[in-house]
């Protein structure tokens, strides 16, 4: 039986988001941006998305004299693409 | 990157993309740390033997604490520099390690001072415990060279522990130590990162 996929994470720019920060503790803004390749202005809407949902932490700073946003992945986020990774191989039961 | 939806196979294949591209990006540059110590070392044991050995003037062996201060103040320099726009669990493990050693590698040589013994403990024992560091962070990291490097010096530390070798004879074996676990391993964790940052 085909479980039902999360339509926040089934997109594009928002599982990569996701992807990126299941990795790693917390990345900047301009990491995530620099391995996406996404618009700034994209990026920041999906991030919103994202932070809306409970899914992602933002903590706005700054790096030197420079401001600085870093993302990391919360709880409820690991859980939505640990579900949503078990959802997708409901799909593709051969892998 | 655009705001589309995905089907099954290429979702999987866009999360295992991300995590593999975030993991290269993260080894780059990571030798440099353990180069700054390591040549600091070495440059501060030959300055310190040679005009102990010169002079005959023990009062140079303190030239030894010019080593804490010469590594760390390059060290915040490089990391203040050097941009570290992710970070992860490993460098959370490392860092505390590394506050750890430097702490109780700090702490040694002040022992001989307010015990005043004769310091033949303070060589071996820095050596152990900055093996330590490095075999942990080997461990961590799952880097071989970084293992093999500072099981060789652990060993070697227990070799000093043992001998009646020369003062200029520990230094030397002390050096070694350095080039084994942190200047050899320091260089090609370099030449990996720049690998795979241009592949």
């Amino acid at each position: 039986m085909f479980k039902e996929l999360d339509p926040l994470l089934h997109s594009e720019l928002r599982l990569a988001i996701v992807s990126i920060l299941a990795g790693v503790e917390s990345a900047d803004f301009s990491y995530i941006k620099g391995i996406t390749k996404a618009t700034s202005g994209n990026l920041s809407v999906q991030i919103d998305k994202l932070e809306k949902v409970g899914y992602i932490s933002i903590t706005k700073g700054f790096k030197g004299k420079v401001p600085n946003t870093s993302c990391a992945l919360t709880e409820t986020g690991k859980d939505a693409l640990s579900k949503y990774i078990e959802a997708l191989r409901s799909f593709l039961p051969n892998i | 990157m655009e705001d589309k939806q995905l089907n099954s196979t290429e979702s999987l294949e866009l999360i295992q993309r991300m995590i593999t591209q975030t993991r290269t990006n993260m080894e780059q540059g990571s030798g440099t740390i353990f180069l700054i110590w390591g040549y600091t070392t070495i440059l501060v044991a030959i300055v310190t033997n040679l005009l102990v050995y010169y002079t005959q003037n023990p009062y140079f062996f303190w030239g030894w604490f010019a080593n804490p201060v010469i590594g760390w103040s390059a060290m915040n320099l490089y990391l203040r520099k050097r941009e570290k726009p992710v970070r992860t669990f490993v460098d959370r493990v490392i860092s505390i390690t590394w506050v750890v050693i430097g702490i109780a590698a700090a702490l040694v040589p002040l022992m001989q001072f307010i015990k005043s013994s004769t310091g033949a403990f303070v060589i071996p024992t820095e050596a152990l415990i900055l093996s330590i560091g490095v075999l942990i962070t080997g461990a961590v990291i799952r880097f071989t060279q970084l293992i093999v490097g500072g099981g060789i010096s652990m060993i070697l530390s227990f070799v000093l522990y043992t001998t009646n070798l020369t003062y200029i004879n520990v230094t030397i074996v002390f050096m070694a130590m350095f080039i084994v676990s942190m200047i050899i391993p320091g260089h090609i964790l370099n030449y990996r990162g720049k690998r795979c940052s241009k592949s």
